[in-house]
């Protein structure tokens, strides 16, 4: 175990090659997080508010010395089908992709995808008319 | 997006007479560009492709893009001009794909210990 402290310590690429098993409580909401149960060795993001830390700037090399709180601004399924969630840094506005893991909050998950359909920014009366131009005929 | 002939080199769209000569940030029909720079400043080439919409709040929204070709993500403010279908298209994608039963929903959450829940839709 102390040679591979020594090894997490030295070794500069040590998370790109090993997962990380620590626990820890979550940057923003205070969640304590174990490795176990998500489904993935990489745990990224907090399972309860689904927020994430900025430290990587390529996956796993630790790397980036901002630390910012990064929040889930969107999802997004890819071409598998698979969700994954669009994280966006609240100090330097990096944004980054993370699959979703298999305990993360599905509640959550489903606010975020939701949440265009709730917004006033495509207004409903301009989407009305548009259909009943879409549904006018030619008059021969 | 293609300035000189003034059309979108993904979808061929073309601004017609009555829509602003001006520079797009991305192509108002399709909502995809030609991803010009990198992380590094060199020139990718590859097409960003609409992935996602970020609701900033109630009245801004900023388009989330992927590169096609080198996986980078940037954001883009949703313009008054943008294809209202594909906008919804792309807003739906993630729901018409659920990763979970979308049925069981409620009693998944209650299971895992995770809070939150869909009354906010059927109060008064």
């Amino acid at each position: 175990m102390n040679r591979e402290n020594k090894r997490r310590k030295y070794d500069k690429g040590y998370y790109k090659k090993h997962p990380c098993t620590d626990s820890f409580t979550c940057k923003a909401c205070g969640w304590p997080i174990v490795s176990e149960g998500a489904g993935t060795n990489h745990r990224n993001h907090c399972p309860n508010c689904l927020c994430s830390v900025h430290l990587d700037v390529t996956p796993g090399d630790r790397a980036s010395d901002c630390g910012g709180v990064m929040d889930p601004i969107g999802v997004w399924a890819r071409d598998d089908g698979e969700w994954a969630l669009v994280h966006r840094c609240r100090q330097c506005g990096k944004l980054s992709s993370n699959r979703i893991a298999a305990d993360d909050n599905p509640m959550r998950l489903m606010a975020i995808a939701m949440k265009p359909f709730g917004s006033r920014k495509l207004s409903r009366e301009r989407i009305q008319r548009m259909t009943e131009t879409m549904e006018e005929q030619g008059n021969l | 997006m293609d300035l000189l002939r003034g059309r979108c080199p993904i979808c061929n769209w073309t601004p017609g007479p009555e829509d602003p000569v001006e520079e797009w940030t991305h192509c108002p029909n399709c909502l995809g560009g030609i991803h010009e720079k990198d992380a590094d400043d060199c020139e990718c080439g590859g097409s960003m492709e609409p992935v996602s919409i970020w609701v900033r709040d109630d009245s801004h929204w900023e388009l989330i893009r992927r590169c096609r070709f080198c996986g980078e993500l940037d954001t883009e403010p949703v313009q008054e001009r943008d294809n209202p279908i594909k906008l919804m298209s792309v807003a739906a994608k993630p729901l018409a794909n659920p990763p979970f039963p979308i049925e069981r929903l409620e009693e998944m959450t209650a299971l895992m210990g995770g809070q939150g829940s869909t009354r906010g839709y059927y109060e008064k």
